[in-house]
């Protein structure tokens, strides 16, 4: 067994850029600044020194975790004391230690103290069935809780399908044979996708490619969509939105054939992305 | 007054008594609200490195401030969220988030971001209403929140402490015993004698009128609206003895369950 070199222990001001610097390490796409992590936690209103704790090793922070108390409503006529918002980061090369527990274990211990009945935290959907059977505290889904429960998204440039069309062109490159079947292709379609702005597929040359607004030329196809569309849409989806009026299509009976076989092509090229991903 | 008296404006100071008590009039028709003090609004709006004072934008009518959102990045990636977006439902609540939401666009396409996101409470048709004309889409949210009782005994004590006086099923002693937490903790004890009610250990009790036996996981579930009293007992997760009083025990468990909505204060960090 690994013999154990850092202790726990409460948080002190020296620590302040060790924890930032080793919390960045792993975490690099984070919007994670130094005003932001001093917003967060010095400046909260909320905010005890006692409730951060760090695992030092030989002075080096190698992993952190800090917890907030709240006065949550629970219904309409109670408060009750609660943890919020704890967070563990552990350094990538120190992870699988028990680390985090430890850690975890030193907040729960203190937030009890401080009269907490709660610890409320927000998790990941795919986490939670995981959550549910921790040995030591199982954790349960607050139900009906007031937030979150909507999320809407408006995309106000293309970047995200270009990422996409990149994508494809990436696997078009490495299966010749997907190449060649899109190479007797030419087409132009101008989609008014919602949430997206307008934009231009081209499909020429076995290649594909995205352009933002409108056609310069007279596309071949134009697609436009009152409601959702994405890659993931089926095709059964597609029809239904199609026949409701949802999705209109101009152009469809001249190039029904090169839309079809196009939709195909991007089906099997959607196949390897997903191989790809996993 | 016309629809063009109604406008977006940058906040200033001074408007934030205006904006805390807009933030308590929208978010205080949903239960389970949270009062916010000044100094919390001021922290998570005007002091957030992400929004700061030039991401809250201030609807008006007139001279009246009728609505504000606050917008900043997200802590990953080129994207945009609205943090926050209240209304007065006393004026045109949908002219008031319809301008709103056309101004953050102008704002993030002005910084550059690639979208924006919103998280509207789930029964404010008007704000889904509007994000829907104006081109936003739903999208499944990855994300929950979960709780951990840190001491269920207190958590008892705590709802029946609340709801107590809504027991109509008279004197009575009940014993919840956890089968798998540890002794002494595994019993909480409640008395309830002449409309009042007590806590106890298990050796300073009497025998229990009631005994519901259970474990923690299933009591927390019961608690918490994860499962009901008839589904823990067909799965053998919940016995109440004697059987002749199950009516006094379903009667407790459902006292303690909490099935209006709970309140969560904004974290910092959503995505």
């Amino acid at each position: 067994m690994e013999k154990k070199n850092y202790r726990i222990r409460t948080y002190t001001d020296d620590d302040w850029e060790k924890s930032l610097d080793m919390i960045l390490s792993h975490k690099p796409d984070l919007n994670f600044t130094m005003e932001y992590w001093d917003w967060r936690n010095r400046l909260s209103p909320h905010f005890d020194l006692s409730l951060v704790f760090v695992a030092d090793e030989n002075g080096n922070v190698i992993a952190c975790g800090h917890a907030q108390v709240w006065d949550f409503k629970i219904n309409r006529s109670q408060t009750i004391r609660g943890g919020l918002d704890t967070e563990v980061f552990v350094h990538r090369e120190y992870r699988r230690r028990g680390i985090a527990t430890e850690i975890r274990s030193f907040m729960k211990n203190n937030l009890r103290e401080r009269g907490a009945i709660l610890l409320i935290g927000p998790t990941l959907a795919k986490i939670y069935p995981r959550a549910q059977r921790w040995p030591d505290r199982p954790a349960f889904e607050i139900p009906d809780h007031l937030y979150h429960k909507t999320a809407y998204t408006k995309n106000l440039d293309c970047a995200a399908l270009k990422e996409k069309v990149s994508t494809i062109n990436n696997i078009l490159n490495e299966h010749s044979e997907i190449r060649n079947e899109l190479m007797k292709l030419n087409l132009t379609i101008f989609l008014r996708l919602k949430g997206y702005p307008p934009f231009v597929l081209e499909a020429s040359q076995g290649e594909v490619s995205i352009k933002e607004g409108e056609p310069v030329e007279k596309p071949n196809v134009v697609v436009t969509a009152s409601k959702e569309l994405s890659s993931s849409t089926k095709m059964l989806t597609l029809m239904k939105m199609f026949f409701t009026g949802d999705v209109k299509v101009s152009g469809l009976l001249l190039n029904s054939n090169s839309l079809l076989e196009f939709y195909r092509i991007l089906k099997k090229v959607s196949s390897y992305t997903v191989q790809k991903e996993h | 007054m016309s629809n063009s008296d109604y406008y977006v404006r940058a906040y200033v100071d001074g408007d934030e008594t205006s904006l805390l008590s807009l933030f308590e009039q929208y978010y205080g028709s949903y239960a389970g609200f949270v009062p916010r003090t000044l100094q919390e609004w001021l922290w998570f709006c005007k002091l957030h490195p992400f929004i700061g004072p030039e991401g809250i934008l201030v609807a008006c009518k007139g001279k009246e401030i009728v609505g504000y959102a606050a917008i900043g990045i997200m802590s990953q990636g080129n994207g945009f969220q609205i943090y926050e977006l209240c209304y007065d439902p006393s004026y045109d609540g949908e002219l008031i988030v319809s301008n709103l939401l056309k101004r953050i666009e102008q704002f993030v396409n002005e910084k550059g971001g690639s979208h924006v996101n919103l998280y509207p409470p789930s029964d404010d048709a008007l704000v889904r209403k509007v994000c829907d004309e104006l081109g936003f889409i739903q999208y499944p949210h990855e994300e929950v929140v979960i709780a951990i009782i840190l001491d269920i005994a207190k958590l008892v004590e705590h709802i029946i402490e609340g709801k107590g006086g809504e027991w109509k099923l008279g004197d009575e002693t009940f014993f919840i015993r956890l089968k798998d937490v540890p002794l002494p903790s595994n019993i909480i004890s409640i008395r309830w004698s002449d409309g009042k009610f007590s806590f106890s250990n298990r050796s300073v009790t009497d025998e229990p009128g009631v005994l519901v036996d259970t474990d923690f996981p299933t009591l927390s579930r019961l608690i918490l609206g994860g499962e009901s009293v008839p589904n823990a007992m067909l799965k053998s997760k919940l016995a109440i003895k004697p059987f002749w009083k199950i009516r006094k025990g379903i009667g407790l468990i459902s006292l303690l369950c909490l099935r209006e909505p709970w309140y969560i204060p904004r974290r910092g960090i959503s995505q």
